[in-house]
Order: C-alpha cells, then structure tokens, then sequence
C-alpha cells in the first residue's frame, strides 16, 4: 500500500504542552504498527517555528501529520490552524485536532476553521490508544488519496 | 346579585315607556277619529258614548286625532335623515295647531267672538245635551288642548338638563281630564262642565287623560317621570304609593257620596268620614310601603356594604371605574400597589394609573370595551405595565368585570402586582443559567487532571500488573475504579449541562427510529440480560432527535439494568392524547417505592448501592431535562417487584 509503512518513517509533529499528554503519546506510539519519528513543540510559537524551519530548527524534517491541542501558550491552536490553512507552504499538511472535549469542537466549529479532524482526548488508555491507531489509519488514508 | 349592583342581563325587558305612549296616543287618535265618523254619519253614540252625555264635538275630535297621531310619533323619533326630521317638524306643528285651536275657542269664550272656527267641520244643530254654543269644544276641554298640545309640540325643549316644561304641563292637562272622568264616574256635574258652558265629553276626557299619561311617559328620562322611575328607595315608593293611594281616594269618595245621596249621612259627617278614613287608611299604606321600601333599601344597603367590605378584604387590587372612565373606587391593596390613597384617586381618571406612552390609546381601548363587556383579562397575554404615584412601573396583571349599578354601567378592575413574581422568575432563570454554566466549566476543566490520573493508571495497570505485589495490583484497581466514575460522572453532567444550551431545533421526528437507534446501541446490554423487547407503533413527534435518543437509551438502559432475577420485557408504546403523544417504557424490573417517584428525577440521585446497581445518578436527571425543554411532562407509575412505567409526553406534529 504505503511506501512508508515498510520503509521510512512518517514525521509527526506534537503540539502539546502538557507533559503527561506528551509522553501519553510517546508510549502510544511506541506500539503502533507505522515506524514513526515524533517531534514535540510546547506551544504554538515553537510550532510555527518548526513548520517553517525558523531558529533552532532549521534542521527540521516536514511534518506529515500535525497534532494539534487547543490550549497552548503564547500562541493558542487556534491561531497556529488558522496560520497552517492560510499558508500555501503548509496548508496540504493534515492536521489533527486534539480536543478536552466534544463542547470544545462545537467552539471550534463556530470559528469555521477547517481542521482534517476533531479527536476528543479519551479520559481512558484503551481508547487513547485507539485512538493513535486511528490517526495512524487516518494517515494511510490521506497518503493513499490521489 | 348585589343590592345596587346587577351583573348584566338583557334577557328580561317590560314593555318601554315609548311603546305605552305610543298606546296611549293610539287610544286618544281613534277615540278622535270615531267621533268624527260618528259627526259625518250622525251616529250619536260615537259623538257622545250615551244618550245625554256632553259630545265631543268635531274640533275636539279633530284636536284629539291630531293630538294622538303627534304623541304616536314624538313617543319613538327613531327615523334619522331628512324624512325623519320632517315627519318629527310635522309632528311638532300638529301638536301646536291642536294648541292654537284650542287657545282661539278660549278666547272666543272669554271675549264672545265668533271666529267661524266651530262649524268648520260639521255643523251642530242647537239643542244637544250640555252645550251652550253649537259646535265649540268645551272650555274645559280646550283649555286641557292648549296644555297638551304645547306639552306635545316643546316635548324635547330643556332649559335645564332633565327638567322639562312639558312634563308639567302634560301633568296639567292630566288633572284636567282626570277631574273630567271622576266626574261622571261620581255624577258631579261641575266636574267636567263649567258653570252653564259645553261639557266635556266623558269620551274627551278618557282621550285627554291618555295622550296627557302618554306625553309623560314619551320622556322617561324627565323631570316627573324620571323621578316615578327612578331605580332608588324614592321612585319605589313614588310607584308603590301611586296606584295605592289613587284607589283609596276614589273609592272613599265614592262610598262617601253613595251614604250622603242615600241620607245615611249628613255633610259635615261625609267630610269628618272622608277625611278620617283617608287619614286611617293613608297612614297604613304609607307604613307598609315605607317599610317595605327601608327593609328593600336596607337589604340593598348591606349588600353595598357586603360589596365593599369584599372588595376591601380581597387579596387583590381593586378599581372600580365608571363610563366615563373615572375612578370610583378602591381597596387598599390598590393604594399599596399604586401609592395613591383613596382621596386622591377617587374622580380621576383611570389614565392617571398608566405611564405616559400608554394613556393616549387607552381611551379607546376603554371604549371598545364597553361595547362588549365581557368578564376577561386585560391585555392578552402583553406584559402591563401600571404607574406607580413616585412615578416607577408596576408590573401587573389586571383582570376586568362588567358591573351595573343605579349610575349605569362601571368596569371593576382586579389588579395583582406582580413584580416580585416576575423578578424571582427572573432569578431562578439568571441562577439555572449559571449552574449550567457552572456545570458546564467545571466539568470541562476537570477533564484534564481527569486523564492524566486515569491514562497513568491504566499505562501502570497493563504494564506493572502481577510484577509488584497482590496490594500493589489492588490499590491500582480502586485507583482505576475512581478515575472511571469520575470520567462518567463528567460525561453526564457535561451532557445535562449542554440540554438546553446546545439543543437542536425542535423538528418532526420519527420517534420509531429513533428507538432503533439507541436499540442498537444497547445491543450488548439487550443480550447480556436477555430481554425481549416490544416496541409498539410509535409516531412522528416534535422533538431533536438526538436528545430524544438520550432519553430512550437512559429509559432503556435503566429498564434492562434494573431487571430482576428473570429476563425481563421491556415495552414502549404511544398513546395521542389532543395534540400529545405519551411515551411509555414499561419494564417488568424491581420497581419503585412511591416515597421516590420524585427524587429520581433529581440530579445525583441514586436509589441502589454502587455494587448491585452501577451508575453516576445523573441519566433521569437529564432525560427530565430535556423532556422539559420539549415542553413535556415526564412521570413514573411502579411498586417494588412489579416493574416501572416512565411516561413523557411530546407535542405531536400537525397533520394539515
């Protein structure tokens, strides 16, 4: 199917702060089936950053996937959406949208920004890891689209 | 019925004073027009009723035509527009020309002219009973025409409001005539003739007499009349005493003459008879009368008194106002709600009550009302709004009852504050707002620490499980336990929280699919309890389908979670009902005690222990709250062992 699912590894980029969310997501990558390489952005500033090779990472690979939570400092989810869709460089990226909870995406919806697709954090660790599981499906799907 | 005051009805009408002056002038016109017949054919009785009585002659027949025919149209001058004015002038000068004639055959008697107006209709040969100049009226007679005719022609003259000359000078003419008729009822000559002039005519006198009551009761509303009509303790006893007292005198006297013409008594005896017997019999009927009216007057002043002391003790404002819009009185429930007392209120106008933007319609509104006045509320279903005297709005709400008293009809206002009302409405929606807002923050915020807690002791469960000891294994599980519930319990109350801020629309659902669907997700739950479910015809409904999905997976789910020892059958079914449907879930489980049939639907309420039920207390909550934001009604039927029914109702979609 995928190239990559045999060979190089996808990219993903983390945007999250919360430490225990990061690491969540580490521990639930470790079993997916896809060889990945997570990077991790601590607010919305250093995502920008790194999407756009600025700075310390200049060296950065681009991303396949972008995670994205919602509450960032210095620069929220919202915002770095709305600089990801509008930027002609980065708007083909997918974007995930990781959300506390379902009252949050109605929010988010009222903004009318057009993320790939909502994930409501899961309060348990089997659904968190299906969830991964899906985005990983989610990212074979994008890959196989013409 | 209340003394004074009548609620109104229409129903019950005597016969109005116009139609017994038209029968009057009826009366008075044939009389007139038969005496003629009786003059062109030379029929004496028609002239005279019998055989040497005075005759009318032909000008007092013709006066006594001219007389009814005038009084038959004054009595109900309903014709508008041109016609209507001429026959009304014509009438007018018809009941002057009866004046004029009679007023010349006074003046021919009093100077000896002769003026040719006697023989102008048909000439009278000498010699006929009681007459002292052939073919003239009698003076008698004429001088009753002069009053009756101007009584007649100045009918709707009124120098002052209510007083009418033409009362009192139809009053004369009455005398007149009636001193006539005792006459020949007494056989007293001097009565209806006039020293050796012409006679009166019993016939003339029976003609005056009626037009002359006629006259008088044409014009209800004046002078004598109105007090003989009057509604009071006076126009009873005017009316009780009337009749009374005429008979009595008629009769005295009658009796009197009778003894004196048999010689059974002397005339200084008649007299002291007569007027002892008058006296007698005078103080005895004005007793009873007297005290028939005071007894009535008295039952009408206690239920005036009844009246107010009701509207005093009435929880309620009250305001009573009359025709012109006028206040007429007030309790002090009124006074508190509006500030003004009594003495400041009573005469004004009820405009005085409304704040300015709403006076100038109001008069109208007043009026319309009086057209129809019904029992009602005021305002219909619009917020009112009274002025209070410091100048601040009332909220109110008024309720209006027509009234009939002595001085027509009144409008009694019942006036409730309702301002403390409206702000603790006002209250509980601000304070149920912000409990879900509340609910819905906190909620909210709590799920973050919430996954971290839980995720970590899952990640430690599936890693550390049986590698640390059996307390180890165990803490985790009470550990994870926790974290679960509390994930549930934030679920839901997120879920009750967004019932009413993130609702769909209301739309025509099909209440059948939507059982379908919260079926197939309690799949799982229906095996595992092996219950057989019934669904009956379900209709469309107006509701949002997914919340009315939530309400039948909670009723479901309890019904399947509260089952007891054998499988258990579940069955919904609806029942329309005008325009709602019930909804009922019946379950064949462990059942309610009725002490709960309420607190079930209290949020955070649980009936059962964790461990034989689980469940965070909160899914009735929320089915009722989004029952009530359809606007519907929700309710439980149960006894412990025999199983539950919960009922809601929805409103159910119009078919045209």
């Amino acid at each position: 199917v995928s190239i990559r699912s045999n060979g190089v590894p996808i990219e993903i980029l983390l945007v999250e702060d919360n430490p225990g969310d990061v690491r969540l997501t580490v521990e639930a990558l470790k079993e997916a089936k896809v060889r990945n390489n997570l990077h991790v952005a601590k607010d919305g500033v250093e995502a920008m950053e790194f999407l756009r090779r600025a700075g310390a990472h200049a060296e950065a690979p681009r991303p396949d996937l972008v995670l994205l939570d919602l509450n960032l400092p210095r620069k929220d989810g919202r915002e770095v959406l709305q600089e990801i869709k509008t930027d002609p460089d980065l708007d083909l990226i997918p974007v995930v949208v990781l959300t506390t909870s379902q009252a949050e995406q109605d929010v988010l919806e009222s903004y009318q920004l057009h993320a790939n697709a909502y994930v409501t954090k899961p309060v348990d660790l089997e659904r968190f890891l299906q969830v991964v599981r899906s985005i990983e499906n989610f990212w074979l799907e994008i890959v196989r689209l013409p | 019925m209340l003394g004074g005051m009548r609620t109104i009805d229409s129903s019950r009408r005597a016969p109005s004073p116009a139609s017994w002056a038209r029968l009057a002038g009826a009366v008075a016109g044939s009389i007139g027009i038969l005496a003629l017949a009786g003059w062109a054919f030379d029929v004496e009785a028609l002239k005279s009723a019998l055989p040497g009585l005075a005759q009318m002659k032909p000008n007092t027949a013709a006066c006594s035509v001219l007389s009814g025919a005038s009084l038959w149209v004054l009595a109900r001058p309903a014709a508008t527009g041109r016609a209507g004015r001429w026959t009304l002038t014509m009438a007018r000068a018809a009941a002057a020309l009866v004046a004029l004639i009679a007023a010349l055959t006074l003046l021919e008697y009093a100077l000896g002219w002769h003026l040719g107006i006697d023989p102008w209709l048909f000439r009278d040969e000498t010699g006929a009973p009681m007459t002292s100049n052939p073919g003239r009226m009698a003076p008698k007679t004429a001088a009753a025409f002069v009053l009756l005719g101007l009584a007649l022609s100045a009918l709707d003259w009124r120098p002052r409001p209510r007083t009418s000359p033409a009362q009192w000078l139809a009053f004369g003419a009455a005398g007149i005539s009636l001193a006539g008729l005792v006459g020949y009822l007494y056989s007293v000559t001097a009565l209806y003739r006039l020293a050796s002039f012409t006679g009166m005519s019993i016939l003339t006198a029976t003609a005056l007499f009626a037009a002359s009551l006629g006259s008088l009761a044409a014009r209800p509303d004046a002078s004598l009349s109105r007090v003989f009509r009057a509604a009071g303790p006076g126009g009873r006893l005017a009316r009780a005493s009337l009749p009374i007292v005429a008979a009595v005198t008629l009769a005295v006297g009658g009796l009197r003459l009778l003894a004196e013409r048999a010689g059974h008594l002397g005339a200084e005896e008649g007299v002291a008879v007569m007027v002892t017997s008058v006296i007698v019999v005078f103080t005895i009927v004005l007793y009873v009368v007297a005290a028939m009216t005071e007894r009535g007057e008295a039952a009408r002043r206690e239920a005036e008194q009844l009246f107010r002391s009701a509207v005093e003790a009435s929880p309620n404002g009250m305001l009573m106002v009359n025709a012109a819009g006028e206040v007429v009185l007030l309790n002090r429930q009124t006074e508190r709600i509006l500030g003004y007392s009594a003495g400041e209120l009573v005469g004004r106008r009820v405009e005085t009550l409304l704040p300015g933007h709403l006076r100038e319609g109001h008069e109208a509104l007043r009026q319309a009302y009086l057209v129809d006045p019904q029992r009602r509320q005021m305002g219909a279903g619009r917020d009112l709004r009274a002025r209070h005297k410091d100048g601040h709005e009332v909220q109110v709400e008024i309720g209006l009852s027509p009234v009939e008293r002595e001085s027509g009809i009144h409008v009694l206002a019942s006036i409730i504050d309702i301002t403390e009302r409206k702000r603790v409405e006002e209250d509980l929606r601000r304070s149920n707002e912000e409990l879900e807002r509340f609910a819905y923050v906190a909620s909210h915020d709590l799920q973050e620490p919430l996954r971290m807690v839980g995720s970590y002791v899952q990640l430690l469960a599936k890693r550390y499980r049986g590698r640390l000891d059996a307390d180890a294994d165990e803490f985790i599980g009470y550990a994870l336990d926790g974290a679960l519930r509390m994930r549930r319990l934030i679920e839901e109350l997120l879920a009750y929280s967004r019932v009413g801020t993130r609702g769909a629309a209301l739309r025509p659902t099909d209440s059948g699919e939507v059982v379908a669907a919260a079926l197939r997700s309690l799949k799982l739950a229906v095996e595992e309890a092996g219950a057989s479910v019934k669904v009956g015809r379900l209709p469309t409904v107006l509701a949002d389908p997914g919340q009315l999905e939530q309400v039948f997976l909670n009723l479901l789910s309890n019904a399947l979670k509260f089952r007891g020892s054998e499988a258990p059958t579940v069955e919904v079914t609806a029942e329309r009902q005008d325009r709602t449907w019930t909804f009922r879930v019946r379950d064949d489980g462990i059942g309610i005690e009725p002490e709960y049939f309420e607190r079930i639907f209290v949020i955070f309420q649980r009936l059962h222990g964790r461990n034989d039920f689980p469940g965070t207390g909160m899914g009735l909550a929320i089915v009722k709250k989004v029952v009530d934001r359809h606007g519907g009604r929700i309710w439980v039927e149960s006894a412990p062992a025999e199983g539950s029914t919960f009922s809601f109702t929805l409103p159910a979609v119009e078919e045209d």
